[in-house]
């Protein structure tokens, strides 16, 4: 398609949903849902093209004899096992849902594992890293709220976990609310940006 | 005379009439027009190149006229100033010849300024190079060693292995003295003899290429006449050289054709050809002991030679006999080891044996095989010419090495007028060696005052300094090295990692196996009351959506979180649930949950609850849903219709839910479900289930009261089972997460003031 | 009333982006200094040089939600270093964990290629779905860092927790790490991890300190000026609450 044809599209789209949604007009709201569905089912597909860029990949790194194409192998086995029995079973099958159970839960459940051991190794080695005013105060917050909330057999640090709350509640969220209250412009900004066709990543510019 | 046609079947020679031949019977015409070139081994015919002659075009015929008549003044002219020659010549430099061509007004914008120079004249055809021999492929038999010229410069260097000489015709002694040898000479080795054309298969008829290899029996010459059938085929460099005359050598020189009765002035008295005539007409006879310095050579130089060449040497200036001999090589020292002259041979030393070739027979065996640094050295231009002998060059005219190699006299006024020494020390290396006098020794050449001194110190503003200090650090920071990380810091640091993986996977198995439980539970947060009234405030199989937005990583924890709320739920008030998810394997997962979490109501799918299955679009797909669920889900996983099934019987929009409950594990999500189903929720009460990082998150939306109630993360889920009073998992995990928990808090405690010490204890040796 | 009020601060925005665009100013706009980006320059000229990989992860933002905003973010920063780096023996790589992310990042290295006029280089399969959940994600964008010569490792989009797993493997690489996530408790787990990291509205800069056009140093000056209408807002607010009068 010819590209500041679809820049046009897109801005075209962009204003019917924004204005649908902000605007009490019947035609615009009614036009939104659709799009809105249209949107929907294009993300269907997207994720469709998604899965078939994984392969397209991965299949070039077999090709390839890359490093680690054993691992992309692999891939593609349970891949392309998975989605035969999912069409052949259905997604209800209770081997399905065994499948869900034995491999993706495990799976991901320790990579988050793994994720807290990472989190305490760069805890400690972040005085390694800089030592500044804000890593002092943020390793001093880190570990007053991590010891004030836990629990201890004994219960004694129990009446202190109001005070942690409040850490957590008052500057901790008030930062959060600062940092998302900027990041909400940004993406305001960024948004408007793609909007008037300032940025298009769909290729135009 | 035609010649008898050789039958190339079978190799006979059949008389030029017949059209078969007749030992073979096969026609003999057809294989001349086949293929004109002479095969290997087949023996050139002859061919009568005068009778061509009148079919040369008018230009072509008026210029050989012309030069026939200016060969006969040429002859005249040489003959007499023969006599006052100097007996033994010095080879001529091709240096000048580039010079004589630029003089000469010569077209030589194509040829670079080095190879003009080279050349005296532009090397014209590149066709020509295909006729050309190899360089390889000319071979000079019989050439003694000591005259072969040691480069293309025409003899210039003077070394006696270099230096050639000139014997009384003119010739060149690496030409005559090869002769000379070879009449004492048994003949060469038939290996060295030159690599035939025919070998190469570069013959082409009429060029000329056999004259230097042919055997003296294989070239039955009849008498000696020029010819002029092949100068239709002449190189523009042969066709600018003067006309040719002078005293024939004895003898004849061996013709390949024959010459006719074509008249081309006068022959060679002697045999000798007409470019040996010119050279002759330009050296003078060398004499029988070479002379003093500055004599060895009496060639003509142009007139219009600049000043340089002309006042190097003194003999030059004071004899009149020699102002036209080259100048720079009037210095050169009289080499003892010159060769004798040797006796006038009949023919040239690379013609052995052989008879005398004509005139035009020789100018085309050069044009066909001389190198172009040699095709230079016989054109002379006539010495009665007008020439302006004081006017120098421009420099504009000289070529660019030459004004390279031009003395210092030449650009220092001050140097010309100092007198020069007629022969100063000779140098020794370098382009000029054996050159003397060229180089002035005289005082005052160099500056005549001393130069100014100048500090060495820079002269540098601060900022300058400053700025170069700058960069200097710039680029002391870019150029350092950085070290590489030791292995052995490396290995501390998987170290690390393995014994903090080691410690935690430790703490929780066993504390989980152990099943203890004596950690107490946390106080129940206010936001977990509210959803546990909220819970309790439903009616009795009211249609209830759970939403599940969490990622399989974290199910562990929501689900924990979860588990005790839901289980209450359905206790109480065994409501109608619609499970919906908003993660790819969100589907899955409610399966999962109420498997592993509620199996204990039994639970039907399609009677009990309905698992819609995965809603994709993001914000846009929840908006889609709330506003209108029945047409963006209008199926279940099965295929079957979601909304006859009993838990969605009642449902047209989000607000016919009696309540919303999301579980997931971020704020993002989290905010969707707030922003876009809230306000289409008439009121009705929305649950958030998070996990511990997405709760501080949404507590902000609990406090608007856009959110009724939340159970954030496991400390949330363990204070719904106590206020329930029933087991779950949350107490099950309570005790493994607080031990560890506090593990953690003194790992980090630890680590982080010992590294803390140790940046310190680095810093301060850094800086000391 | 809410809907109305949101439409305003839109329709403002929009005022003062096109303002703030066509606006022609006597001096170009004078950045604060940010220390990510400015290795982040170096560590992408570095990478051309050797002749090693830039890796940039775009999170796993659908454009359907309002995550999306930050992986438009990351597309347009991507923009810019493809085109540094088109000239580069190893292209850029990009990973992403949402489908349509992925795609426009091909869309995207393939037009910064197109503008280098090198299209030739381009490569689709340098534009990635590593995956579709979060550290299935993650899971497969580390072989990338680990495996295929990445001296510079971007990380700017959506991230949960599992930006750790990115950022600790391109520290074992030795790479540079420029890491932005729109998630406060995804920065607070980059601020342990990286060594310079992009906190809050930093991300949605990254394009005009790449040396993007005039319009992102617009969009800078037009959050800045919002940044301080909400400001007084809430200070407003605040006020009016104190004075009974909300």
């Amino acid at each position: 398609m010819n590209r500041p044809f679809a820049a046009a599209i897109a801005i075209a789209i962009g204003l019917i949903v924004l204005l649908g949604y902000f605007l009490p007009i019947p035609v615009l709201s009614v036009l939104r849902l659709e799009l809105v569905q249209w949107a929907i089912l294009l993300a269907g597909i997207a994720a469709l093209v998604g899965v078939f860029n994984l392969i397209s990949v991965h299949w070039q790194k077999i090709r390839r004899r890359e490093r680690g194409n054993f691992y992309s192998a692999v891939l593609l086995l349970t891949m392309f096992v998975t989605l035969a029995m999912g069409l052949l079973l259905g997604p209800t099958h209770s081997l399905m849902q065994s499948l869900v159970e034995a491999v993706i839960i495990p799976v991901e459940a320790s990579l988050m594992a793994l994720l807290a051991v990472t989190l305490v190794y760069a805890s400690i080695r972040l005085f390694r890293r800089r030592v500044d005013l804000m890593t002092v105060v943020f390793l001093l917050t880190l570990l007053l709220v991590l010891f004030l909330l836990t629990p201890i057999p004994s219960g004694g640090l129990s009446g202190l976990a109001d005070l942690a709350r409040s850490i957590i509640n008052v500057p901790a969220s008030g930062g959060a609310r600062g940092i998302l209250l900027g990041v909400a412009l940004g993406a305001l900004v960024t948004g408007l940006r793609v909007l008037l066709g300032m940025d298009r990543p769909y290729g135009g510019k | 005379m035609m010649a008898e046609i050789q039958c190339r079947n079978c190799g006979k020679l059949n008389p030029p009439e017949l059209l078969k031949c007749q030992f073979c019977q096969l026609p003999l015409a057809a294989m001349d027009d086949e293929d004109e070139t002479i095969r290997p081994g087949q023996v050139p015919t002859r061919k009568v190149t005068a009778e061509l002659e009148p079919i040369l075009p008018q230009w072509l015929r008026e210029a050989r006229e012309k030069s026939r008549k200016a060969a006969e003044e040429e002859a005249a002219r040489q003959a007499a100033e023969a006599e006052h020659a100097a007996a033994n010549r010095e080879a001529p430099p091709d240096l000048l010849a580039g010079l004589e061509a630029q003089t000469r007004g010569e077209d030589i914008d194509e040829v670079p300024d080095w190879l003009a120079g080279m050349q005296g004249g532009p090397p014209r055809a590149s066709e020509r190079m295909e006729t050309y021999p190899r360089r390889q492929e000319i071979r000079w038999e019989e050439e003694p060693a000591e005259a072969q010229p040691e480069d293309e410069m025409g003899g210039l260097v003077s070394s006696p292995q270099s230096e050639v000489t000139f014997d009384e015709s003119g010739l060149p002694s690496w030409i005559t003295g090869g002769a000379a040898e070879k009449e004492d000479a048994p003949a060469p080795a038939r290996d060295e003899r030159p690599i035939s054309p025919f070998d190469t298969g570069s013959f082409r008829p009429n060029t000329g290429e056999l004259a230097e290899f042919l055997p003296e029996e294989a070239a039955p010459s009849p008498a000696p006449a020029p010819t002029a059938a092949s100068e239709g085929g002449l190189p523009d460099w042969l066709s600018k050289l003067p006309p040719v005359s002078g005293e024939p050598a004895s003898g004849t020189p061996p013709a390949l054709v024959d010459t006719g009765s074509l008249d081309l002035g006068p022959k060679p008295a002697e045999g000798l050809p007409d470019w040996m005539a010119n050279l002759d007409a330009a050296f003078a006879p060398p004499g029988p002991e070479p002379e003093a310095p500055g004599k060895s050579d009496a060639f003509d130089l142009p007139a219009d030679l600049p000043d340089w060449m002309k006042s190097t040497g003194s003999a030059s200036e004071s004899k009149p006999a020699e102002e036209d001999r080259g100048a720079f090589l009037s210095p050169l020292p009289p080499s003892e080891e010159t060769p004798q002259p040797p006796p006038i041979s009949s023919s040239p030393a690379f013609f052995p044996g052989m008879e005398p070739v004509s005139e035009e027979e020789v100018g085309e065996l050069f044009a066909a095989e001389l190198p172009d640094w040699l095709s230079n050295v016989a054109p002379a231009e006539p010495k009665h010419e007008p020439q302006a002998a004081d006017a120098p060059i421009s420099p504009g005219d000289l070529p660019s090495w030459v004004q390279a190699m031009r003395p210092v006299e030449s650009v220092l006024p001050e140097a010309q007028a100092a007198p020069t020494t007629p022969a100063g020390p000779a140098e020794q290396q370098g382009p000029l060696a054996g050159l003397s006098g060229i180089l002035p020794i005289v005082p005052g050449v160099g500056p005549s005052k001393r130069p100014t001194s100048h500090s060495n110190m820079l002269q540098a503003s601060e900022d300058q300094q400053s700025n170069a200090a700058l960069l200097e650090k710039l680029l002391a920071s870019e150029t350092e090295p950085k070290p590489l990380t030791s292995s052995s810091v490396v290995f501390s640091q998987r170290v690390l990692r393995w014994t903090i993986s080691i410690i935690l996977l430790l703490l929780v198995t066993i504390i989980s196996l152990s099943g203890s439980q004596v950690t107490p539970l946390p106080i129940l947060p206010g936001e977990t009351f509210a959803a546990i009234n909220a819970v309790n405030g439903l009616s009795n199989d009211a249609p209830i959506l759970i939403v599940f937005d969490y990622e399989p990583s974290l199910s562990g924890e929501v689900e924990a979180a979860a588990a005790s709320l839901i289980d209450n739920l359905i206790l109480v008030h065994h409501p109608r649930l619609t499970l919906l998810s908003t993660s790819l394997n969100g589907p899955a997962l409610a399966e999962h949950f109420m498997a592993a979490t509620q199996s204990q109501h039994a639970y039907l799918p399609g009677t009990n609850y309905v698992n819609l299955g995965y809603l994709p679009g993001g914000a846009a797909g929840v908006l889609g849903f709330a506003e209108a669920p029945r047409v963006m889900m209008p199926r279940t996983l099965n295929g079957t219709s979601v909304w006859a099934l009993p838990p969605g019987l009642d449902i047209k929009t989000i607000a016919d839910y009696a309540a919303v409950i999301v579980l997931t594990d971020q704020a993002e999500s989290a905010r969707v479900w707030i922003e876009q189903a809230g306000p289409l929720m008439n009121g009705r009460p929305m649950l958030m289930v998070t996990s511990a990082q997405a709760g501080p998150m949404i507590q902000p939306y609990v406090l608007s009261g856009q959110v009724t109630g939340m159970v954030s993360g496991l400390a949330g889920g363990a204070s719904v089972e106590q206020a329930a009073v029933r087991p779950g998992p949350s107490r099950r995990y309570w005790d493994a997460f607080g031990l560890t928990m506090l593990i953690v808090v003194l790992m980090i405690f630890i680590g982080s003031a010992w590294n803390l010490v140790v940046g310190i204890q680095a810093r301060a040796r850094g800086e000391a | 009333m809410s809907a109305l009020t949101g439409f305003g601060v839109v329709l403002l925005a929009v005022f003062l982006l096109l303002a703030m665009t066509f606006i022609r100013r006597k001096s170009p706009p004078v950045f604060r200094e940010i220390a990510a980006f400015t290795r982040l320059r170096r560590a992408a000229g570095l990478a051309v040089e050797d002749g090693t990989r830039l890796h940039v992860s775009l999170g796993r933002g659908g454009l359907q939600s309002a995550r999306g905003a930050s992986a438009l973010a990351g597309l347009a920063l991507l923009r810019r270093l493809a085109e540094q780096a088109s000239g580069s023996d190893r292209p850029p790589v990009v990973t992403s964990g949402d489908a349509v992310l992925a795609y426009l990042s091909q869309d995207t290295l393939e037009s910064a290629y197109k503008a280098a006029g090198a299209v030739e280089l381009f490569r689709a399969e340098t534009g990635r779905l590593s995956g579709l959940t979060a550290f299935s994600y993650a899971a497969g964008a580390i072989p990338v860092v680990r495996d295929e010569n990445v001296s510079a490792s971007v990380l700017i989009g959506h991230f949960g927790p599992e930006a750790a797993l990115l950022t600790e493997s391109a520290e074992r690489e030795n790479a540079f790490i420029l890491a932005a996530a729109d998630e406060p408790a995804t920065q607070s787990i980059l601020f342990a991890s990286v060594q310079d990291p992009l906190i809050g509205e930093e991300l949605y800069a990254a394009a005009a300190y790449a040396g993007a056009e005039t319009s992102h140093a617009a969009s800078l000056q037009v959050q800045d000026i919002l940044r301080w209408l909400v400001v007084l807002a809430l200070l407003a607010g605040a006020a009016m609450k104190l004075a009974g009068l909300l």
